[in-house]
């Protein structure tokens, strides 16, 4: 829990380096680049949840971003984006509501994308019934 | 039982017989007393002698003469049936028994007059010439003119007996069966009645003259003086004067008799058979009388019997012809009067008949005509489905082609699709790899990222390689899109060569069906074609045929107003009318059977 007790100490003007963007259906998501130790093919057979499901739509074959504790969370699309980018902070009712799962916004390709801590997003997804 | 109607008949049939010679018994016996010289004291032996010989040929002539009726007297004792074939046995016996009892009594009378006399000249003081032979001259001399009375007197009876018995059952034709005519007997008969008549009394005339002769004779010249012989003589000849005319008297009323007996049995059938005749000529043919006769009487009595038959039958048949020529006529009347009336509609009709058959003939004209065009049209029908047959058996051909290339079509579309679908796999497993790849690139790109500025250039190659990754990923997606839509194509095409192929199998199975239904077409065609060829060859000769007819109805017409107009058929069926009145009453005017004139 140290990183994520990092994250929520960031403050809004934070840079961060490395990030994988990722896409879920029509939604965006964004996680650090270190929290990730793995990339792996997701398939329904997967006991991860998706992030499709945090935009209510079913689950479908895609990448699977697997953190050092094992747990993983699956995406549709996956990219790198190496440039530094600003953390903004997110309020601490949004973080509470998220299970703490989210560590800002981060503003690449013109897009801002919500930062997820990896392991508290995939374990607030099967908290919430995202696990198949 | 009734008596039969025959009884007694034969006994009365006989009596004339024995009247007969009872009666020439008599004139033996005044004869013998004039003129025999028995001497004294045999008297009774003659009398002994000719009564017993008398009595004996009495019997023995009455024995024959019932042999000789046996058949008529057994029917009036009822022994025998009176049947037609015993009824004319009787009739037989009853004609012949004159001339059987004229034999009889003539050979007994010279039989008896024979034994008499010889009988008597073996009596003692008898002399044989004087007493003897002239007692058998004198029974062989009253023998004929006996028998001859006896013969005359039962001619009469014989043909009532023979009516009587006929009566019974017979019809003249049958007696006329059983006792056929004889003709050239009645010239002899009357010569023997002459002969009898004229010779027995010249003979006894001639015995009693020269038996007087001879016993003046002997008287005179037994007397002594001329005086006395000439006073015996004058006296001799005042006795035989007296003695002579009786004699004469007696000769001349035999023959009288003879001559008026004769003469009644010849003119009373004649008379019977001129009564009959007038009878006929007056018209009267009721029925057909029988009248018994002898010889040649006999057969004029049975022509006169055919000769009525013939008539009666024939007028029967004129008197029906008669009926039915009236009735004829009448009928011919009604049916000349319809004609009359129905000459007019008959006329009319012709006309309209022939007005009809020519048109009839026209159309059989132009019924020829179009005869002939539709055997050309079905000439013409035949050829076009041969043709259409051969086409037809050319386009199954080229179906069962067709089919047949269909049939490869599909076979190298089903490889062809099999080699996609090998395609297709080859490919997802370049998409499995690029795929692999782009996760290794991405995973190598984090590593690189994660490294800071030293895996910089890393992550760069590792981004790169993920791109090449995405874009084999990507083109072998799209020739997963292009191999699925090959597929589908190829599958299209499957599908369609199939369905090609089906609709190919089911062109062949209605080309030949059409082909059977051409082939059938034309021989229906070739039929039809002779059909109509025998049809208009048919028309043509009902044209001919209704030609002819349109001439024989001309002619009809006009020999039907010719009759019109030469004559009616009502005046003939008058003319024919007032024939056939005339010939039903002269007709008429014969009386004839009323069974006879229903059968006619």
């Amino acid at each position: 829990m140290p990183e994520a007790q990092e994250l929520s100490r960031e403050r809004p003007s934070a840079m961060v380096a490395g990030l994988l963007l990722c896409r879920a259906a029509d939604g965006y998501l964004a996680f650090r680049a270190r929290d990730v130790v793995q990339v792996e093919a997701w398939s329904s057979s997967a006991r991860s949840p998706h992030a499709r499901l945090a935009f209510g739509y079913s689950p479908q074959q895609g990448r699977a971003l697997v953190s050092a504790d094992g747990d993983a969370v699956g995406v549709d699309e996956v990219s790198v984006f190496a440039e530094p980018a600003t953390v903004l902070g997110t309020p601490a009712l949004l973080e509470r509501a998220m299970g703490k799962s989210i560590a800002g916004f981060v503003f690449a390709r013109d897009r801002l994308w919500p930062l997820l801590r990896l392991s508290e997003f995939s374990r607030f997804l099967v908290a919430h019934g995202g696990m198949r | 039982m009734t008596p039969s109607p025959l009884k007694g008949v034969a006994r009365w049939l006989i009596l004339p017989s024995n009247v007969a010679g009872l009666g020439g018994g008599a004139l033996v016996m005044l004869y013998a007393s004039l003129t025999l010289v028995i001497p004294p004291g045999t008297w009774k032996w003659f009398a002994m002698i000719a009564g017993s010989i008398v009595v004996l040929f009495t019997v023995l002539g009455e024995g024959m003469v019932q042999r000789y009726l046996r058949t008529l007297g057994q029917l009036g004792e009822g022994a025998l049936p009176p049947t037609a074939e015993n009824l004319g046995q009787a009739v037989r016996e009853s004609f012949a028994f004159p001339d059987r009892s004229f034999l009889i009594n003539l050979v007994l009378w010279g039989a008896g007059a024979t034994l008499c006399g010889i009988a008597f000249s073996l009596v003692p003081a008898v002399h044989w010439l004087d007493a003897g032979a002239r007692i058998s001259a004198l029974g062989l001399t009253m023998g004929p003119i006996t028998s001859t009375l006896a013969y005359l007197l039962l001619l009469g009876r014989s043909r009532a007996v023979a009516a009587k018995v006929a009566a019974l059952g017979l019809t003249t034709e049958q007696v006329t069966e059983v006792w056929p005519p004889r003709r050239r007997q009645l010239r002899s008969r009357l010569v023997w009645f002459t002969a009898v008549s004229v010779a027995t009394p010249s003979l006894l005339m001639a015995d009693v003259w020269l038996r007087e002769m001879r016993m003046g004779t002997e008287a005179v010249a037994a007397l002594p003086d001329a005086a006395a012989r000439l006073a015996k003589a004058n006296e001799l000849a005042a006795e035989g004067r007296w003695d002579l005319a009786a004699l004469v008297a007696l000769v001349i009323g035999m023959g009288l008799v003879i001559a008026w007996v004769a003469g009644s049995a010849i003119s009373r059938p004649l008379r019977a058979i001129t009564d009959e005749a007038r009878r006929i000529a007056a018209g009267d043919l009721g029925r057909v009388l029988f009248i018994p006769a002898e010889d040649e009487l006999w057969a004029a009595s049975a022509a006169l019997a055919d000769m009525q038959r013939g008539l009666t039958g024939a007028l029967s048949r004129l008197q029906g012809a008669a009926r039915k020529l009236t009735r004829s006529t009448d009928q011919l009347g009604d049916v000349s009067s319809t004609n009359a009336s129905g000459a007019d509609e008959q006329m009319a009709s012709l006309n309209e008949t022939s007005a009809t058959t020519e048109e009839l003939a026209a159309s059989a004209a132009q019924i020829a005509e179009n005869g002939a065009q539709v055997a050309q049209m079905a000439e013409r029908t035949a050829g076009a489905a041969r043709a259409g047959q051969r086409s037809c058996q050319a386009f199954s051909f080229s179906m069962a082609r067709m089919t047949l290339d269909n049939d490869r079509i599909g076979a190298a579309v089903a490889r062809l699709n099999k080699r996609v679908q090998q395609i297709g796999q080859v490919v997802e497993f370049i998409q499995g790899i690029g795929d692999k790849a782009d996760l290794l690139a991405l995973n190598a790109e984090l590593e690189g990222t994660k490294a800071g500025e030293v895996g910089r250039g890393f992550s760069l190659v590792a981004a790169e390689m993920r791109r090449l990754a995405e874009t084999v990923v990507a083109s072998a997606q799209e020739i997963v899109l292009l191999i699925t839509e090959i597929r589908d194509r190829a599958n299209a095409a499957v599908m369609a060569t199939e369905s090609g192929i089906k609709a190919m199998q089911a062109g062949a199975v209605l080309a030949d069906q059409l082909v059977a239904a051409l082939t059938i077409i034309v021989e229906l065609a070739d039929r039809t074609s002779e059909a109509v060829r025998s049809i208009s060859i048919a028309t043509q000769q009902q044209q001919s045929g209704t030609t002819q007819l349109a001439q024989a109805m001309s002619e009809i017409l006009r020999v039907t107003v010719e009759a019109q107009a030469t004559g009616s058929l009502t005046e003939h069926h008058e003319a024919l009318s007032a024939l056939a009145g005339a010939l039903q009453q002269n007709v008429a005017a014969f009386r004839i059977q009323a069974e006879e004139a229903r059968g006619g």
